[in-house]
């Protein structure tokens, strides 16, 4: 592997005390490391529901995957962001990406409800707070939309 | 060669900061609307130099805890990674002074008493970034205390630049403080002054 050559949404498999780990990156932080080697931030979990970032350079990680994303795709979804509601939990999508967002968090045994008409035909998924924490809620979201541009 | 990270602010960061200088240049005319424009202008620029100051600690303390770990036994090496940057160390709130002392201060350093060591400015240079965060937060939250900025608040030019020089101070001053640090946590320095 070349210093700088880990693109951002790569799922890498790297150690931490010797237990391995999968994770994907979500920023190439920079030549900001030792001797001017790239940083990758990846976002990984530890055990279910437990979301951990850290920092890797090229060298601890021991295998990279890549898919290239459908930039339509990608775009596609940017609009359904995660809201940090009183009540709950939130986000806004339309009809066709409902579903598969839907099928995703049950098969991630994420409680919600569902408002089907809630603005100008959007459906407002409302996840109970007390259950999935905010992180876990993110990351599980952001998870969605990179399997999804991923096609 | 200084650290990584203070390259990074002398360069990209700078640059980004002088393009918001430019487009200040760029607005012109005498009337009434210019004021208002650069008064936008002038408070975006503020925004953006807290910000680009957030990123510079967040490379340097990044940097330092690269260097730090080297020395650690390879197997302990991720493990020993994810204790530091647990928290998300600058990357919650703002670049207060405060949260900057507390987070360098992870790699065992009096942090803000060594600044004040290395450069008999940096003392009134935190003092600006303390008043920097001020306004920032103002802008952010659409929230000025007519108490602290009275009844029309105008935040000029010359003021956002008198911030910015004093974060140049306080980044070499930074660089210079860990790079010592280090030097006498490691045995060797991490990287030139």
């Amino acid at each position: 592997m070349n210093k700088h050559d880990v693109p951002i949404g790569a799922t890498v498999s790297f150690r931490i005390a010797g237990r391995p780990f999968a994770g994907w990156v979500l920023q190439d932080r920079g030549p900001i490391g030792m001797g001017g080697r790239h940083l990758y931030l990846v976002r990984y979990e530890v055990g279910r529901g437990n979301w951990n970032s850290t920092e890797l350079p090229v060298d601890e990680i021991e295998s990279i995957e890549y898919k290239p994303m459908s930039i339509r795709k990608k775009r596609e979804v940017e609009y359904i962001i995660p809201v940090k509601a009183v009540e709950a939990h939130s986000l806004f999508a339309r009809p066709e990406h409902a579903q598969p967002l839907a099928d995703f968090l049950r098969s991630h045994d994420v409680p919600f409800t569902e408002d089907l008409d809630a603005i100008q035909g959007e459906i407002n998924f409302l996840i109970d707070k007390n259950i999935t924490p905010w992180e876990e809620f993110v990351a599980l979201l952001n998870e969605w939309k990179r399997q999804y541009a991923e096609g | 060669m200084p650290s990584n990270s203070l390259l990074r602010w002398s360069g990209e960061r700078t640059a980004a900061l002088n393009e918001i200088e430019a487009a200040h240049a760029e607005v012109g005319g005498t009337e009434r609307g210019r004021r208002y424009a650069t008064q936008q202008i002038n408070r975006v620029y503020a925004v953006l130099l807290s910000s680009e100051f957030q990123g510079f600690g967040r490379d340097l303390y990044s940097e330092c805890v690269d260097h730090v770990i080297a020395s650690a036994p390879a197997h302990l090496q991720a493990l020993v990674r994810t204790q530091f940057l647990w928290g998300q160390p600058f990357s919650r709130g703002n670049p207060q002074a405060g949260a900057i002392g507390s987070d360098f201060g992870r790699l065992g350093l009096p942090f803000w008493e060594d600044v004040y060591a290395v450069h008999a400015h940096n003392r009134r240079r935190r003092e600006l970034l303390d008043e920097l965060m001020v306004w920032r937060n103002a802008i952010a939250h659409n929230d000025f205390d007519p108490a602290v900025f009275g009844p029309d608040p105008i935040l000029h030019l010359p003021q956002v630049r008198r911030w910015r020089s004093a974060l140049n101070g306080l980044c070499s001053g930074f660089d210079r403080v860990l790079r010592s640090h280090l030097t006498g946590i490691l045995g060797a320095a991490p990287w030139l002054s």
